[in-house]
């Protein structure tokens, strides 16, 4: 069997490395610190070492490693909170605790000492692409998810044009697509401000009503 | 240890199989320098002996004689693999024991280990020249032809990467077949290369497939001229099976070529022609990887003053030598070696003309990381590998 195409579709590793990621190894300077800080510094990383870590993490950092000590009560950091670059934790054993802290603070890869030159390549490469996946796959569902909502708000509005109006579903997109080309805005918008005014005229006309339901209960007291 | 004692060296080259042709090379290049060493008294008086299994160019037997050699031999140092499946199974091996491997053979690259050291070339120094050499004299519509298997795999992925800074590149055709293929499967896939009609074929097949392809080439009366074969394997090794004429005109990109033109390397080839080994194997690139590789073994021992492999490694690391090709030296951070790139074209008499030769030593860069790929758009690559 032959595979071309697949293979044809370009490499994403070589990709990757092209672009000299910009990684942070928040490690200290032993035996493994310095055996990563060699290989990445050989994959064509643009390397930092910093122990302990960083304060802050500059914007342009593309993946962190840090080192998870076995005897810290809870990892944190203030950079953990604000959306930090992926994460490959490098720890020296693995067990459930180490294994759960580092799902908690939200790592995309773990490497377990004695570390090696061989492996980090695959873990760097995953970190980073199922990252940006990721990232993806996130702005999808925003989209998806705003889209959704104005879908909605466009319904709603065609079935307050149909019942007051007397038209049918057609003509009701219609008026609004007008409104909005006339206005110079979305769809969306012109729905919002006549659900907006058919709130406020349907909260006027039966303002009577309510105050009449509310003194109900006073009554009854 | 004593001053005494003789130093023993593992080698694991096939003497059967696909790939013993290539593999005789390296071995009596090694045992030629061994002899070598051993002619002028030795490592500080202590001979080197070596310890040899043929693996029969079978993965699976690399690893079992490498596991043998380390756990029943007590052997701290090995030359072995061609291919590099070969050298992939015995990596975590000699990684698991700390024991040191010489790998003399050229390879895709993108390959580190702590205990490897690697003396064949790296891709920035055979393929980058090759790609930009052919591109630039035939044009960039090619047609990869390779063993199934991963060096080709790797080696055309950066053969694409590299022809896509050429204009009209395209990659007409790509196909693997087995090493254990017939003559008839690579007359099969030559039929489509000429249908298809590329400005260059690319050849990454390996051991006893490779003269198929150049023979078909030939019978089918084509002209190199015009659609030549390039090659970063095919040695004088190759052209002693399928013979001069078939092999006339093609190009190969390696630091070594038999006729490179200077004392060194014709007293050595003398030397080689002359000893007990002369007939055994034909020199070449993976030769002269191993035959360097021994020496620059043995002036580590003279400096280490301890058979311990760490020790010698530190020696090895940052050394240099006098080789065939010219001073080679290992890179002390990434364990390969420092080489001349050179383009060779087969001619009549079934060697290479050198027909390009920087004269210049370059580093090894097995990540490509100080490669310029600026032709390339990343993001687009990201976008269509989806």
């Amino acid at each position: 069997m032959n595979y071309p195409e697949r293979r044809r579709a370009g490499s994403i590793t070589r990709s990757i490395l092209s672009k000299q990621p910009r990684v942070l190894l928040f490690c200290p300077q032993d035996a493994d610190g310095l055996t990563l800080l060699n290989q990445l510094q050989r994959i064509g990383c643009i390397v930092e070492m910093h122990w302990p870590p960083l304060q802050e993490v500059p914007n342009e950092v593309d993946l962190i490693f840090l080192a998870l000590q076995p005897d810290e009560e809870e990892t944190d950091y203030d950079w953990l909170h604000r959306n930090p670059p992926p994460i490959i934790s490098v720890s020296s054993f693995e067990n459930p605790t180490i294994i759960d802290e580092a799902l908690r603070i939200g790592v995309m890869g773990m490497l377990t000492a004695p570390i090696r030159a061989a492996g980090l390549l695959s873990a760097l490469i995953m970190a980073l692409s199922h990252r940006w996946q990721h990232e993806k796959n996130t702005t999808r569902i925003t989209r998806l998810e705003s889209k959704f909502a104005n879908f909605r708000i466009v319904e709603e509005a065609k079935t307050i044009l149909m019942r007051m109006q007397k038209i049918d579903e057609n003509e009701a997109y219609e008026l609004l697509r007008l409104q909005a080309m006339t206005q110079r805005l979305q769809v969306e918008d012109i729905a919002r401000d006549l659900i907006h005014a058919d709130k406020l005229m349907s909260k006027t006309l039966s303002g009577k009503t309510i105050k009449t339901k509310k003194k109900v209960p006073t009554e009854m007291q | 240890m004593k001053n005494t004692d003789p130093i023993r060296v593992g080698l694991l080259f096939s003497k059967t199989g696909v790939t013993s042709n290539q593999e005789s090379s390296q071995l009596y290049g090694a045992l030629f320098a061994i002899d070598e060493i051993n002619g002028l008294g030795g490592v500080q008086g202590r001979e080197l002996v070596p310890v040899y299994y043929d693996p029969q160019s079978d993965t699976a037997r690399y690893k079992l004689a490498l596991e043998r050699l380390i756990l029943e031999d007590n052997i701290n140092v090995i030359f072995g693999g061609y291919t590099s499946s070969s050298r992939k199974v015995m990596l975590p091996v000699i990684e698991k024991y700390n024991k040191l491997l010489f790998y003399p053979q050229q390879y895709e690259g993108f390959e580190f280990s702590e205990n490897i050291i690697y003396t064949g070339a790296a891709p920035n120094q055979n393929i980058v020249q090759l790609a930009k050499f052919m591109t630039s004299r035939f044009g960039a519509r090619v047609y990869m032809v390779g063993s199934r298997y991963v060096y080709p795999y790797e080696t055309n992925r950066t053969m694409q990467s590299l022809i896509s800074a050429a204009p009209d590149n395209s990659i007409v055709g790509e196909r693997y077949v087995s090493m254990h293929a017939s003559e008839e499967a690579v007359d099969e896939v030559f039929a489509d290369i000429k249908k298809k009609n590329p400005d260059f074929i690319f050849c990454t097949l390996i051991g006893n497939t490779v003269p198929y392809l150049y023979e078909a080439f030939y019978k089918a009366g084509l002209d190199p001229r015009t659609m030549p074969i390039a090659s970063l394997n095919t040695s004088e090794a190759e052209i002693g099976i399928m013979g001069a004429d078939v092999a006339c005109g093609h190009y190969t990109s390696s630091p070594y070529f038999q006729s490179i033109d200077s004392p060194l390397n014709r007293s050595t080839l003398d030397r080689f022609f002359n000893s007990r080994h002369g007939e055994r194997a034909i020199p070449n690139m993976n030769w002269e990887a191993s035959y360097f590789g021994m020496h620059l073994l043995a002036k580590a021992y003279r400096h280490a003053g301890s058979d311990n492999p760490q020790d010698i490694r530190q020696c090895i690391l940052g050394s240099d030598i006098e080789a065939p090709q010219g001073r080679v030296r290992i890179d002390s951070s990434n364990h390969h070696a420092s080489l001349y790139p050179r383009i060779g074209q087969a001619n009549s008499s079934g060697q290479f003309t050198i027909i390009e030769d920087l004269g210049k030593r370059i580093d090894p860069d097995p990540y490509m990381v100080r490669h310029d790929w600026s032709s390339d758009d990343e993001l687009a690559l990201i976008e269509t590998a989806e």
